[in-house]
This record gives C-alpha cells, sequence and structure tokens, in this order.
C-alpha cells in the first residue's frame, strides 16, 4: 500500500481522460500511467507466463542486481502499442500504488483497485533467441528485441559513473554495471552479431528496424571517439546480414560531433540518431546530468544534436528526455504549470533546428539517485505529450525513427501514428 | 451488440471479384472511403482487414477508430450488383506477433514487396443489404407516403 493518500491529492486516469477528452487517446494516457506508477502481476497473471512462449528476461538485466526470476519484459496494447519494463523495475516506488496484471479467464488485463481496465498481452519471444552462434554463444546474449526491434547493446557500461557522483541521477541503467570491467568486443563477437541479425531476420515481419545503443565511451582522441568505433564495428557487423547500404536504424548514444556523425553516416547503414539532453534546462542538466555537463556542456550537446540534422536530416534526429525529471527536488520546478512551460519553451527552440523528441515517462527506478524522489502527476505527463506533439507538428517534424512501432517508449511519438505527412 | 455475417455474406466476402469497400473516419473528423479486398472473415465471424501502408488514410482511421470509439463500415458489392453493408467496431491492431506473421507470410507469398503493417479485428455491428430493388422494396413498404404524387396518377390514355 501507498505510505499517502496521493489518489486524494492529485486528479484520477478517468478524470484527465474527461478533461482531455478528444486530445488524447485513452490507451496512451493509461499506458503514461501505467509507466507513471508501475506494475505488478498477480499469482494468477503470473501462471500465465510460459518462457518457451513469452518473451522474459532471465534477470533483472537494468539493474543487475543478480535475482533469478524470469519476468516477461513488455506488454502490448489492444492497439498495437507497447509497454516495456519488467515490474521489477517499478515495485519499490511507495508513492503510489503499482497498477496489477491479473488474470480472468485465461486473459490478461490492467487493473486498479479491481477494476479492469484494458486487456494487454505479453511479448512473443523471437525466434532467434533459443539459437546459438557458431562460436557457440547463445544469441539472447547477443541481441535483445522489442516487438519490432532489434536491439544490440555492445558497451555495456556507462563511463559517465566512473567519477563518483557524475552518473546521471534518474538512471539506474547502468547503475549495476558501474563496476563492471565491461565486455571483450572482439572479431568473434562481431561475427556472433553478424550471425544473430542474419538469423532474427529470417522470422518475416517480425522486425522493423535494427535499434543500438550502450553507455558513453568517453575515451579515444576526441571524447566519444572510441565508442563511435564500437558502434562501426558493430553496425557494419549488422550490415553484414543486410543486402542494403542504407536500412532502419537507430543509434541511442552520446553527443557526438560532426565529424563523428560523419563518419557513422558514410561508413555504416545508419539512418537514425538519438541522443539526449535528458531535461531541458541548462541549470537543471548540470544538477541531474554532472558528468555530461562537465565533459561536452548544455549548449554544446544541443549544438551537437542541431549539427545532426545536417548529417542524418530532419526528422532523422531525436533528442532523448527523461520527461518529468525537471520537478525532481530539490532544486527542480516545484509548480508543474512552469516546469511545463519552460520546458515547452525549450523544446520549441530545439525542434525549430529539426530535433524531434523522444520523451520517457519518468519512474523513480531502484539504484538511481532519484529513486525515492516522487514523480509529477498524470495531468502534466499528458500535458508533456501533448504539448511535444504539437512543438514537433509547428516545425514539421514525421516520426521515422523511434515511432510506437520502432521504439514504444515515447508517448509524444504514440500520438504521431496518427499524423499524416 | 454483435452482429452475425451469414453464410452468404461470407461466401460473398471471399470471392475475388467481389468489391470490398472501407469507409471511415480521420482525426480531423472527415469522411475516407477505399477499395480494400484484403477484408476477410475469421473463424470467430470477425471482419479481417489487412492493411500495408503505415501512412494510407484508412491505417490512420482505423487507428483513430481504436483510440476515440469511431465505427467504420465495410461495403461488400458484388459481380451481380448486389450490394450490403457492415458496420463495425474495430476492436484490435496487431502489428506484431506470430498471428500478424502468418498473415504477413500469406501475403508475402502472393507478391514478394507485399510488407503487411497491421491486422486489424472488426466486430460487425448491424449488416443490412443494399442492392438497389432490395432497399427499393424495403423503402417504398416502411415508408409508403414518401412517393411523388404522380405516381398515384389515373393512367389518362
Amino acid at each position: 500500500m501507498s505510505e499517502n493518500n496521493w489518489r486524494e491529492k492529485e486528479p484520477s486516469l478517468e478524470q484527465v481522460l474527461d478533461r482531455y477528452n478528444g486530445d488524447i487517446n485513452r490507451f496512451t494516457v493509461l499506458k503514461i500511467d501505467v509507466d507513471r506508477r508501475g506494475f505488478v502481476y498477480s499469482d494468477e497473471a503470473a501462471k500465465l507466463v510460459d518462457p518457451n512462449k513469452h518473451h522474459v528476461e532471465p534477470s533483472d538485466y537494468m539493474t543487475a542486481d543478480g535475482k533469478k526470476f524470469v519476468f516477461p519484459i513488455g506488454l502490448t496494447l489492444r492497439d498495437g502499442t507497447t509497454i516495456c519494463g519488467g515490474p521489477a523495475l517499478t515495485t519499490q516506488n511507495k508513492n503510489r500504488e503499482p497498477y496489477i496484471i491479473d488474470a480472468d479467464n485465461g486473459k490478461l488485463y490492467i487493473t486498479d483497485q479491481g477494476e479492469k481496465l484494458e486487456e494487454v498481452e505479453f511479448w512473443e519471444k523471437p525466434d532467434f533467441y533459443d539459437k546459438v552462434t557458431s562460436n557457440g554463444t547463445p544469441m539472447w546474449e547477443i541481441a535483445t528485441a522489442r516487438p519490432q526491434r532489434i536491439t544490440i547493446t555492445p558497451g555495456v557500461k556507462c563511463h559517465f559513473w566512473d567519477t563518483p557522483g557524475e552518473g546521471c541521477k534518474f538512471c539506474a541503467l547502468f547503475a549495476g554495471h558501474r563496476l563492471d570491467d565491461g565486455e571483450v568486443r572482439d572479431e568473434k563477437y562481431f561475427q556472433d552479431v553478424t550471425e544473430t541479425v542474419a538469423e532474427a531476420l529470417k522470422q518475416k515481419g517480425r522486425f522493423a528496424s535494427f535499434h543500438m545503443t550502450s553507455g558513453s565511451t568517453l575515451s579515444g582522441r576526441e571524447i566519444f571517439d572510441d565508442e563511435v568505433e564500437l558502434y562501426i564495428k558493430t553496425l557494419q557487423a549488422a550490415g553484414k546480414a543486410i543486402h542494403s547500404s542504407k536500412f532502419p536504424t537507430k543509434l541511442v548514444a552520446s553527443g557526438f560531433s560532426k565529424r563523428q556523425l560523419e563518419r557513422l553516416r558514410d561508413e555504416t547503414g545508419m539512418t537514425g540518431y538519438v541522443t539526449d539532453l535528458e531535461v531541458l534546462n541548462k541549470d537543471l542538466f548540470k544538477w541531474v546530468c554532472p558528468g555530461k555537463a562537465r565533459l561536452v556542456g548544455y549548449d554544446e550537446w544541443k549544438h551537437r544534436l542541431y549539427e545532426a540534422v545536417d548529417v542524418f536530416g530532419k526528422g532523422q534526429v531525436h533528442c532523448g528526455l527523461v520527461g518529468g525529471v525537471e520537478n525532481a527536488q530539490p532544486n527542480g520546478f516545484s509548480d508543474e504549470d512552469a516546469a511545463l512551460k519552460a520546458v515547452l519553451s525549450e523544446a520549441d527552440e530545439i525542434a525549430s533546428h529539426g530535433v524531434s523528441f523522444s520523451e520517457c515517462v519518468w519512474n523513480t527506478l531502484p539504484k538511481s539517485y532519484f529513486a525515492k524522489q516522487n514523480t509529477p502527476t498524470l495531468d502534466y505527463f499528458v500535458r508533456l505529450a501533448l504539448g511535444l506533439s504539437e512543438v514537433r507538428k509547428k516545425y514539421g517534424l514525421a516520426v521515422y525513427i523511434d515511432d510506437y512501432r520502432r521504439c514504444g517508449n515515447h508517448p509524444n511519438t504514440d500520438l504521431a501514428r496518427i499524423e499524416k505527412w | 451488440m454483435s452482429a452475425e455475417i451469414s453464410k452468404e455474406l461470407k461466401d460473398l466476402i471471399s470471392k475475388e471479384d467481389t468489391i470490398k469497400v472501407i469507409a471511415s473516419i480521420s482525426p480531423q473528423g472527415e469522411v475516407h472511403s477505399a477499395v480494400k479486398q484484403s477484408v476477410t472473415v475469421d473463424e470467430n465471424g470477425q471482419l479481417i482487414y489487412l492493411e500495408f501502408f503505415e501512412k494510407s488514410q484508412t491505417n490512420i482511421n482505423m487507428v483513430n477508430s481504436i483510440w476515440f470509439d469511431k465505427n467504420i463500415s465495410v461495403t461488400i458489392i458484388s459481380a451481380d450488383n448486389r450490394s450490403f453493408v457492415i458496420k463495425g467496431k474495430t476492436i484490435r491492431s496487431r502489428v506484431f506477433g506470430k498471428e500478424f506473421e502468418k498473415y504477413y507470410r500469406l501475403y508475402e507469398e502472393r507478391e514478394k514487396d507485399n510488407d503487411l503493417v497491421a491486422v486489424y479485428y472488426i466486430e460487425p455491428l448491424e449488416i443490412y443489404e443494399q442492392t438497389f430493388a432490395v432497399q427499393k422494396a424495403q423503402h417504398k413498404e416502411k415508408y409508403p407516403l414518401y412517393v411523388h404524387l404522380d405516381k398515384y396518377a389515373e393512367e389518362t390514355e
């Protein structure tokens, strides 16, 4: 149970739906709230998990805490959109009760206080998951997947964490890997990548995009040079399984210089780039992302986003955000209206340079510095999604690389599904 | 409340020379209709519509139908000019998964370039025949006074 009476303090799901009736659909609003509050499975729902059929992860891969329970990594809604993330990541948040995924007659439902809100299904396991490369490596160790994308993470450590206190404060993604030395990425690894991608593509109709991301690697002649080199080798390895010089690709990575971006464009099949300012406020950036602020800086990171548009084109570059983190205390906004006004004003400036936005819903993940923070209201997140969507439309920015199909974790790009360009 | 598609209509929908037209509502409230030969009926009596274009107006409108509870209609026109209308509610969109992949492979076998983007499941709500002769008879019986007076004029010659 929640330790406070939060339901009395903020508008409910139904109240928010009534308030924005016609402006935003109930699937996206529910998905935002499930992301915000988290979810757990009832015992009956957990009985429906079939590791031979459903996409499960063998451990809590994000926080790498060694727990051995197995849970599905995502859910699908009736409209075909997805909810990402295992319940282990969210259940420690005591500020609000999580939604409960319950079962009835063999079907799964998102429920709250006993009320069925929407039917959901588990993601299906990709066919390549049980295969092994010629080197004997299980392919699930080389790539993971969302329903329509292959994901490869060649670098498992984020080196902003190397200096104590310089990791991003909301992040748990690499928190568990702070002390790892990283994986060996030799020729055997790149051969495994080629074979895994080739095997994945045998599943016709499954994948619509190749996705790659890692923690930041700061080393090299210029900062991030070694990270760029690793991506180039990995993308080239993946490209050996594809007969086109360019293919639907999204790289979520550090803020690269124009020279580094041109290398990625010229030497690989890469078509889309996302780099994360995380919070659209220069002062808060210094507090929330101290490593990024010290080594690159807010203004330079923005400048690099703009240069990326020159390299990859309008609509092919997104700025990643942790939506809502601008309200973190004690340095963030204490008034949601003021926060939204500031964020959307800065978003307007950035979008005017051809950059779109991929906002996640800030969830206070265990092991993150912000684990005990309280996140904004559902009303705030809905206004943020609608506001970013309006900014994007104002500047004629299409969503090609980070939409409901190729990612599924960004409310404003989900809304682009019914936009025409 | 679901309506049941008769065997006769199912057979008609499955014929290659039958024309199928989906009418749907855009997010801006505009009506759009398009010939969509990939409409079929599944074993549960639901209409299935296979969409091949991410940014077609029909695809956008089908999502709009699920998101905002806007019904759609499918008009079925036989080779001998009989026509039927099925009003329906779009209840699910599959854009991945084994069931999606089954249709993906089926249509890729028919034409290699086919690139399925979504499978829509439509619950029939109301079904009626709109063949001209049938509609004329039904209308005359139900609204006998909606008629020009000259139809009642005495024959003078």
